[in-house]
């Protein structure tokens, strides 16, 4: 309401840098998310939350470049998630591997010790 | 990002679009789970152009390095220690396809409004920020970051990565004595 009009136009354009970025992070995003909910094997679920943590770097790194870049804080950040989704991919192929020991497959149906 | 399509960073902008989005596609779609790591190593590969036509050029570097070397030997170390047997195919029931799809689209819907409606702080960057990103790059800033400002959550998350190592290694651990019975029958009789 308050907003002047040059500031609306520095604004849009501000957006505008970084928007084709944020619309590739989205449709990654929903990419793997849609991978993670169609796939059964469970080592490509596993790509897919490594595309979903990358679609977030993404948003990370643009909107820093678009919005701050006398701060670096949005690198450092993505720099974090690297890290965590590093850790992440190592606990989780050992649980598919400690999984893969039990029952001889990657299915996720296969997996069903705790159905009632 | 620049208007016309026609720069040299345009043109780039645009191969990385296709190519990263194309290997997201291969990555949830490819007939093989082989053909789906490559296709995630594309994915990684663009995502460090991103990264360069966005000041992050130290990132970019750390990228090709953790994510498409790294993440992708261990992702096909654990392919070969799995087997690349195809899974057998089941009927999916309509209700959950139209379940997924229906949060899908909601989903998707969220972020674009989400993204299109977001109000960024206009922002110039001094002459100096620019001088210092044109001659030596991030990596001087980040490091200054992440020893002063960010320095507990650094401390933190050289602790998680201790604890997921060792976590790794008790979870993969080999359990002969008691392994699955039928594990240790199958080896007996190969």
């Amino acid at each position: 309401m308050m907003m002047m009009s040059a500031d609306a136009a520095t604004t849009a354009v501000a957006i505008n840098e970084a928007l084709p970025y944020l619309t590739i992070a989205t449709l990654l995003f929903v990419t793997g998310l849609a991978g993670l909910i169609v796939s059964r094997h469970v080592i490509r679920m596993l790509m897919c939350l490594e595309l979903m943590l990358n679609a977030v770097n993404l948003v990370l790194i643009s909107l820093n470049s678009a919005v701050a870049l006398n701060d670096l804080s949005g690198q450092v950040f993505a720099i974090f998630i690297l890290t965590i989704s590093a850790a992440e991919a190592a606990v989780g192929l050992a649980l598919v591997m400690a999984l893969y020991k039990q029952h001889r497959t990657v299915d996720t149906d296969a997996f069903t010790q705790l159905k009632g | 990002m620049s208007s016309s399509l026609l720069t040299l960073e345009g043109l780039l902008f645009g191969v990385l679009t296709f190519t990263s989005l194309g290997g997201a596609l291969g990555v949830v779609l490819a007939p093989s789970i082989v053909y789906s790591a490559l296709a995630l190593l594309i994915v990684f590969l663009s995502m460090a152009g991103f990264f360069v036509l966005n000041n992050a050029d130290f990132l970019a570097i750390v990228q090709v390095m953790v994510y498409a070397v790294g993440l992708t030997i261990v992702l096909l170390f654990g392919l070969m220690l799995t087997g690349n047997q195809p899974l057998p195919k089941k009927p999916t029931s309509p209700l959950c396809a139209w379940l997924a799809g229906l949060g899908l689209t909601l989903i998707t819907t969220m972020l674009v409004a989400l993204v299109q409606t977001t109000p960024v702080v206009p922002h110039t960057p001094d002459p100096t920020t620019i001088h210092v990103l044109m001659s030596e790059g991030t990596l001087r800033s980040l490091g200054q970051l992440l020893f002063t400002q960010y320095l507990l959550p650094f401390e933190v998350a050289s602790v998680l990565l201790l604890g997921a190592t060792i976590g790794a290694l008790v979870l993969a651990r080999r359990h002969d004595e008691e392994a699955h019975p039928r594990a240790i029958a199958e080896g007996e009789t190969r």
